[in-house]
Formats: C-alpha cells, structure tokens, sequence
C-alpha cells in the first residue's frame, strides 16, 4: 500500500498506478462475482441446461441418440406436410391437440382477467384499509399450497353426482355432464392461474392515485366511463403482465386436464407425458417436448415484443404447473 | 502534532464521467468546514473519498502526516453521519451507539458507561433499550450523531445530517450542532445543499460546482465578496448587472446599456470583456426622490430610476427599480409600511464601490 | 352539477357499486376457498359420494395405520428441508452476484436468464428431461434426482425474494458499519445478513413449501421406493378408491398454509 502512494505521487508514474489500481479492483470484483454465480451458473447448465437440451438431442435422433440416424421423422410425424397441402386437419391429430391446448388458454387467461378485474379494483380502491392486509393473504395463501390437491378437490364438485349437479337437482334443473370433460378442464385452470392475475393487477389497481377516479367523475365521466377511461388503461400492465403468465403456464398443463378433463378437455402434455410413461417413444416425446418449448417461449418473445412487462409477474411465484 | 486535513489534487471518475475534478483543501484541526453545493456538484463524492468509501483517481488524502488514501474506512480515524442516518433497524439504540466500540473490542463495562455518557451528550439519555423505529426523526439523528462521536474520530464527516428534518428542528440542530463541534473540539466536514445552513455553520465554506471548488472562504467572505457568478446567485439574493467591463490606469467602470458606473478593479477579468457586477439588495440603498443633488462619486455611486414594484415581505421589503435597461432590488427594513414608495415613482439608488463585485465566469 | 352528483354519491348512491364490487368480490373468495372447504367436508365424510354426508373422523384414525402415507409425508418433509437449506444457500450466493457486481452487460445479462430460465419452461418439460438425464446416467430414480428436481425449481424464486432484499437494502447500512470500523466479514455477519433476515427466512419458507408441494418433477424422478406425498396421493386419485386421500390432503393444507401464513408476515408482497 505504501509503495503504490509513493508510485503515484509523481506525475509521469500515476497514470500507471491509477491504471494498476482500477485493474485490481476490475479483478477483484470480477472475481468476486464469478465466485458467487459461477458455482450456480455450473449447477444450472448441468442439472437444468443439459436435461432440456438432451431433449432436443433426442428429438433429431431415430431413435437412441448419437448411435441412430439423424431424422425429422419426429417433427414430420408432429406436422405432416402433405396432409397440410390436401387440407386434412383430420389427419394432423397432434396440430389439433396443439391448438386445443392453446384454445383453452386463450379462454382460461381472458376468465381469469374478467373475475380478477372487480376484486382487484374491490381490493386496491375500496376495501378498508384494516381488512385489506388480510383480504391480499387470503389470495396469496392458495399460491402456497398443493395445486394437486386443489385441483382435485373439483372431482367431487363436478362430478355426475356431485356437488353443482346435486344442487342442479334439487332445484329440478336437468344436470350438466362438467367432469371429465372441456369445461373440466377450463374451470380447474382458472381455479389454479386466477390468483396469478389477481396479485399483479392489485398491485397496478394499488398503486393507481384514487384522485385520478375523483377527477374524471368531477368532470362528469359515468362509473362505466371511469373504468374505461381511466382505471382499465392504467391498470392493463399488471393484469396483461399475469395475462401472459397464465396463458404460458396453461398452455403446457398437465395435472388439470388429467384430473378434470377427460377426453374432450385433453390437452398438449398429456401426449407428451404418454410417449414417456406408456408409449415409450421418447424420441416422439421429445420433439413434442421441442415444440411446446417453442411455442412457450415464442408466446413469451411475441409479448414482451408489444411491450408487456412480463417480469411483473414472474416475483409472485408458486404453483408448479 | 496537527492533525490538519489535506485533500490534495483529488479528481475522481465514475466511468466517463468526472465527478470530481482537482479538488484541493485544507481543514485545520478543530474547525467546521462546509462543501456547499447543489446536487452533483461532487460535495458528496468528495466527503465519501475522505471517508474511505471512494478511492480517488487521483490525488492524495492525508490527515496530519499520515496518508488514508487507500485506507479502507475501517481504518481510518473518520466517522460519518449519514443523510439517512443508517441507524442498524435489528439493533436497539444502546447496540447501535456501543457498534464502534465494540467493533474496537472495548469490553462491555466501558463501552456502557461511554454509550451512557455520549447519550447524555445527545440530550438522550437512558435510552439504550429502545428500538430504532420507536424513535422520531430529530432523535435518530442525536443516536446517528451519538454512534459517530462515541468513538472519538480525529474527523466527523456530516453527509446532509438535517436534511430529513422539518424547518424548525433544523434550525435547532444547526445551532446545537455548531455548539458541539465548539465543545469537542473536533474537525467536522460537512456537505449541505443549504446555503443558509452552511453559512450559520460554519468556520469555512468549500463552494463546489461541476466538480470544481468555485471559492473558498469564511461565510462572510463568501457572502460579501463572491467572486463568481456562480457564487454570487448559489448564495443569497444577489443583483447581477451585465454589461462591458473596462479597466484603465486610474480605475475600472462598467459600462451597462446607457448607464456606466465605477467598480473595484478585478485583475481575473479582461478589460472589454463582457460579465456581471453582484450587488446584494440590502446593500442597495433607495431615496425617494430624484431631486437632490450630486451623482457618482468615486466610491459612491448613485443611479436615477424609476420604481417598478413594491414586494412586501413583513419585515422587509424589496423595491425593484428599473435603470435604463437593467432592474435593481433594493431591500430595506420595514418599519413604517406606509413609509415604502410608490410604483412609478422617480427614485435614486446608492451604493458603494465596494460592495459591488465584479465577477468572473 | 358535479357537486350534486358526488353529493348523491356520498349519500349512498356510491354504495350500489361497493355493493357490486363486495359481492364480486366475496364470490371470488368463495371460488378460492370452496374446494378447499370441500377437502375439508370430505375428510370427515363417514360414506364417499353417498347420498347422505355423515361425521366421522375414522379416515384420520386410518391414517396412523398407513405406512405408505406416513413414510411418503416423511420424504416429503425431509426432501424439503434438503432443498430448502440448499436452495436458500444458492439464493443468497446468486443475489449478491446478481446485484452486487458490476457485470460486462451482457455476460450480467446471460447469468440472469439462465438463472430464470426455470420460471418460465413447463415443468412437465423440465421433469421429462431429467428423468431422461438420470436414466442415460444410469443414476435412475430417487431422493438425490428429486432433490437436485427441486433445487433447481425453487431457488430462482428463493433468488427473486432474496433479492428483492438486497435492492432494498441500505447501502449505508454497511457503510456505517465499516466507518464503525467493522471490517467487511464482520459487517457482512453483524449488519447485511441480520438486514436481509426477514427475506431470507421468507426464501427458506417458500423453498420448503414449493419443494413440499412439488409433484410433477417427483412424478418423473421419484423411484418405487422412494415416493413424495404429492405422488402418492397423485396415485390415490387416479386409483379412485381410497378415501384417506382427503385426510392427508387436509393435513398437507394445513402445513401449507401454517408456512404461508409465517411466510407472509416476513414480507411485504
């Protein structure tokens, strides 16, 4: 330390010192920086990176990979050109389960953001100040807890004989066939993803200044007009943020259809999960696997391309679906 | 052996930018110096680089003989009370003012009796046990002042202390503050934005702008006789006239649109060159009438003009008169509130030479 | 006009709204909570799917006799305190790394996606891969693969509320402590992490519960002797016939939601 105050005390030696000294600091933090992320960084591409790429590996290879063929036959079998040019949707089974799936998606993100929109707007602008604490843990609470068990805690409601038709009869209304079917499965998605929405967007209808709403009624905006103009507008980031995080999570469901929706509700993982458990075709499993991947993270790229702030929504957390 | 603070020749970089450019001054022992300045002028860089938590990229720091440059701040007889007072928030306030002494393994009888005395010092006293949050603002400040001092640094280095205060308790703390630093005996640095706070304060003011020390000074020096514009409009209210500087053998004027008048010659300025002359407001005087004789004299220099508005302020009020081209306040006591002219009335401003800086950029 | 208008507002016509938005809203929460009440109902239910529902407690006193289900609650709750340790551990080291240090921008940028990779792939994806990772490295199926599983699920998250903490963290904080003249382990024990205790704990609690409720990564990497609770009651329903489901699903509930409940108290959300 001595030595270095003496080098740089002249003037011809101190921009060598200051360059020193900068360049052990550099050294230092980066060093400092490799030694915190680099162990992580290693255990995230052996143990996270390489399993998900060994799938991609294993969807080019006929069948064990390195030792087989190199093929698309997976892909092609996913996507069958010809039947594309003669228009046989019929003939593209996997295409049709793709776009089930998303179909559903679709429907579960927009239900879920028509019942998160009032209890939020409830919840950041008119619940007492005292219970509101309370009220936010109560739907944060279902994000701690076994999506497996709350899923399947609709077989005994939707059920021919259960809790909804059991209530349809005894007012004498003809029952609904819910479990097992598409609905099965829409219902117990938005049960699971509504959460997901409803914090994001509370915290967009917290953080919106409640004189903004006093001052569009002052000036003579009705409460439809306030919601339109006002709330709904600066509040879309937060529920387009969990709209994303919904549709992505929905989009590659498993446990939910499986549970709830029969044949008519089957969607896109339960073929993939099939090749693995049952069909044993994990070469066809994993070029499944590739599309799926690609549709999520494409769903992702197209939307923060319009720029929702997908990163809003990912801190809540939960749920492994 | 002085232990007098040098900052010498200190420049420092954040990437492409120089937020502190060679920057040199002394703090005698035992005196309460102030960097004044508005925000980014570097005032807190440099007080972080005499800290330890910057390391210059230049220049060196020493205290008395003894070079802390590249000390780390655990090394350093400095101590530093923060803007946000960085009370710990899981320690009591006992814990908080004993940290230091602790951190110098001081066994814990002593280190109650002297976290007992400096909280008695702070006009605190019995509060050891009490949790940071239960306590007001003015009070975390005493405790953030009381863990600093309880250590006893050789410098106490004062990063906008009152900054979060209302306007009452500061002006208290300013008072309190000063009286301390007297008590002590200890060198204090002192960075404010609060040209008001730094001049009640302090022994000496350190005016930073843009990284550069601007002047250096008593508070009245800074006062009377700034020497840039800059200085001139940071501190107080100040008149700035604008016009053409001319400097000759027998003295120096300025001429301003249709009017000129004699100033002190300046030798930093240029003769021909374009600047202003500061003259604060109070040292303007106003006669009410035109008619009485006698204009400029060598040292005393009196203009016509006309009286534009009329600013009741209370105590005082502030008379704009316009001169040819230019506007001038003069700020007087109010005594009699009817006894103030009447805009569109002919008037006469005075002043005297010496009160009238000419300035540089 | 305005003035009578809000006027008429505060003198109730407001309260249509309220009352519109209450409703919305307790309907919501009977959405959220119904199923859950309904687990409830049907753990003490003495006939399933009978017509007529009848207390009993018998399915509880069941469970004391259910080695599987004893044994399977016990991985779960061992499982989870390995990941929570571990992954709390990574999401310390990974916040600091990530906040702290001055990175070349885009090598911070590639540390940052692989780290949250993980929040946004399917986790059926990622449970298929490692399955066919441990069975290419002939390391098969079990508490190791499923550890490693929910390590790898859980600590982003653990990452994300540590470091919220360290964001939030005062800087002057440690500062203070070293011009205390505390050098930077000893401000690192005495002041960052008491400091950043609150999220820390919160990143613990939140790891076990994810770990402990984690099925379909279990469900591709657990073994025949080895089998979470999440699995094994993933079995229960599909077999259809054992009515215990409920009873240890309430308990599993309870756990959940006793950890949620301290967990939230930590953190502002």
């Amino acid at each position: 330390m001595s030595s270095s105050s003496e080098l740089s005390g002249g003037e011809t030696t101190a921009p060598s010192g200051f360059r020193a000294r900068v360049l052990t600091m550099a050294d230092n933090s980066r060093l400092k920086g490799l030694t915190s992320l680099g162990p992580i960084v290693t255990l995230l591409t052996v143990f996270y990176a390489i399993p998900v790429a060994l799938l991609i590996v294993y969807s080019v290879f006929v069948d064990d990979p390195f030792v087989t063929a190199i093929t698309f036959e997976h892909f092609a079998r996913f996507l069958d050109l010809s039947a594309v040019i003669s228009l046989q949707i019929g003939d593209l089974p996997y295409v049709r389960l793709l776009a089930r799936s998303l179909g559903i998606a679709v429907v579960v993100t927009v239900l879920s953001l028509i019942i998160a929109y009032p209890i939020t707007y409830y919840l950041g602008q008119h619940a007492p100040e005292r219970w509101q604490m309370l009220l936010v843990l109560l739907v944060i609470i279902p994000f701690w807890t076994s999506y497996l068990i709350r899923t399947y805690a609709w077989i005994p409601i939707l059920s021919r004989n259960g809790f909804i038709n059991g209530a349809l009869g005894a007012l004498g209304l003809p029952t609904v066939p819910l479990l097992n079917t598409y609905w099965g499965s829409i219902i117990g998605l938005v049960y699971v993803f509504v959460p997901f929405v409803i914090l994001p967007l509370y915290a967009s209808m917290r953080s919106l200044d409640a004189s903004l709403i006093e001052a569009a009624r002052d000036l003579g905006a009705s409460r439809s007009a306030v919601f339109r103009e006002v709330v709904f507008p600066l509040t879309l980031p937060g529920a387009l943020a969990g709209a994303v995080f919904v549709f992505i999570k929905c989009a590659a469901a498993y446990v939910t259809p499986a549970l709830l929706g029969g044949t008519s509700g089957r969607m896109f993982a339960q073929v993939i999960e099939t090749q693995f458990g049952t069909a044993f075709n994990w070469n066809f499993g994993a070029a499944l696997s590739v599309i799926l991947v690609a549709v999520v993270l494409g769903s992702l790229w197209i939307a923060m391309r319009l720029g929702i702030d997908v990163g809003k929504s990912r801190g809540l957390g939960g749920g492994g679906l | 052996m002085s232990s007098d603070l040098h900052v010498d020749g200190v420049t420092k970089h954040f990437g492409d930018v120089r937020a502190v450019d060679d920057v040199s001054f002394t703090v005698e022992e035992g005196t309460f110096v102030t960097l004044l300045g508005p925000s980014g002028c570097g005032k807190t860089t440099t007080l972080r680089m005499i800290a330890g938590y910057e390391t210059p990229t230049t220049g060196r720091v020493t205290l008395g003989d003894r070079d802390i440059t590249d000390e780390k701040p655990y090394q350093r007889p400095t101590s530093m009370v923060f803007q946000s007072y960085a009370l710990f928030p899981h320690k009591t306030v006992g814990e908080n003012v004993g940290f230091g002494l602790k951190m110098r393994d001081v066994p814990s009888e002593e280190r109650d009796r002297r976290v007992a005395e400096i909280l008695e010092l702070v006009e605190l006293p019995g509060t050891e046990d009490r949790a940071i949050d239960e306590l007001s603002g003015g009070q975390q400040q005493r405790i953030a002042l009381a863990r600093s001092l309880v250590i006893e640094p050789e410098v106490l280095l004062l990063d906008e202390p009152l900054g979060a205060l209302d306007l009452k308790l500061r002006k208290n703390m300013q008072v309190e503050l000063k009286d301390l630093q007297e008590e002590l005996g200890i060198t204090f640095v002192y960075v404010t934005h609060d040209q008001e706070e730094a001049l009640t304060m302090s022994d000496e003011i350190v005016i930073l702008n843009d990284g550069r020390i601007e002047q250096r000074g008593t508070p009245a020096e800074i006062y009377e006789s700034p020497r840039t514009r800059f200085v001139a409009e940071f501190i107080g209210d100040t008149n700035l006239l604008d016009g053409t500087y001319v400097a000759t053998d027998s003295g120096a004027y300025l001429e301003c649109g249709s009017v000129e008048f004699p100033v002190e010659p300046n030798p930093a300025a240029e003769s021909g060159a374009t600047l202003s002359v500061s003259i604060r407001p109070e040292k303007v005087s106003l006669e009410e009438s035109a008619a009485r004789n006698g204009g400029s004299t060598e040292t005393d220099i009196t203009l016509d003009g006309v009286v534009d508005d009329v600013i009741y302020q209370g105590n005082v009020a502030k008379i704009h008169v316009r001169i040819g081209d230019s506007e001038l306040i003069s700020e007087r006591h109010v005594v009699n509130s009817t006894d103030l002219p009447t805009p569109g009335s002919e008037c006469r401003v005075r002043w005297t030479k010496e009160h009238a800086d000419v300035l540089v950029e | 006009m305005s003035t009578a208008d809000g006027l008429q507002e505060r003198l109730g016509l407001n309260s249509d709204v309220s009352l519109g938005l209450k409703t919305a809203a307790v309907l919501t929460y009977v959405f959220l909570y119904g199923p859950i009440f309904v687990i409830l109902v049907m753990s003490f239910d003495a006939g399933r799917y009978g017509l007529r529902w009848e207390f009993s407690p018998e399915w509880y006193l069941n469970l004391a006799t259910r080695g599987d289900l004893i044994g399977s609650l016990w991985l779960s709750l061992q499982i989870g305190v390995v990941v929570m340790i571990v992954s709390t551990v990574l999401a310390v080291v990974a916040a600091f790394g990530l906040v702290r240090f001055d990175w070349p921008r885009r090598k911070g940028a590639l540390s940052t996606y692989l780290i949250f990779v993980p929040l946004t792939l399917p986790i059926i994806i990622y449970g298929i891969g490692l399955f066919v990772f441990f069975s290419q490295l002939g390391l098969g199926r079990g508490f190791i693969p499923i550890v490693i599983g929910h390590v790898m699920y859980t600590f982003p998250f653990a990452t994300l509320v540590v470091a919220a903490g360290v964001i939030d963290l005062d800087r002057s904080l440690e500062e203070a402590a070293m011009d205390l003249g505390a050098d930077p382990i000893t401000t690192f024990r005495e002041v960052t992490i008491p400091a950043l205790m609150p999220n820390i704990v919160a990143a613990a609690l939140f790891s076990f519960t994810l770990s402990f409720d984690e099925f379909l990564i279990s469900f591709f990497v657990s073994g025949a002797g080895s089998i979470p609770l999440p699995v094994r009651i993933w079995g229960m329903v599909r077999a259809d016939i054992e009515p215990e489901v409920y009873a240890i699903s309430v308990v599993v509930l309870v756990i959940s939601m006793t950890i949620a409940v301290i967990a939230t108290r930590l953190r502002r959300f």
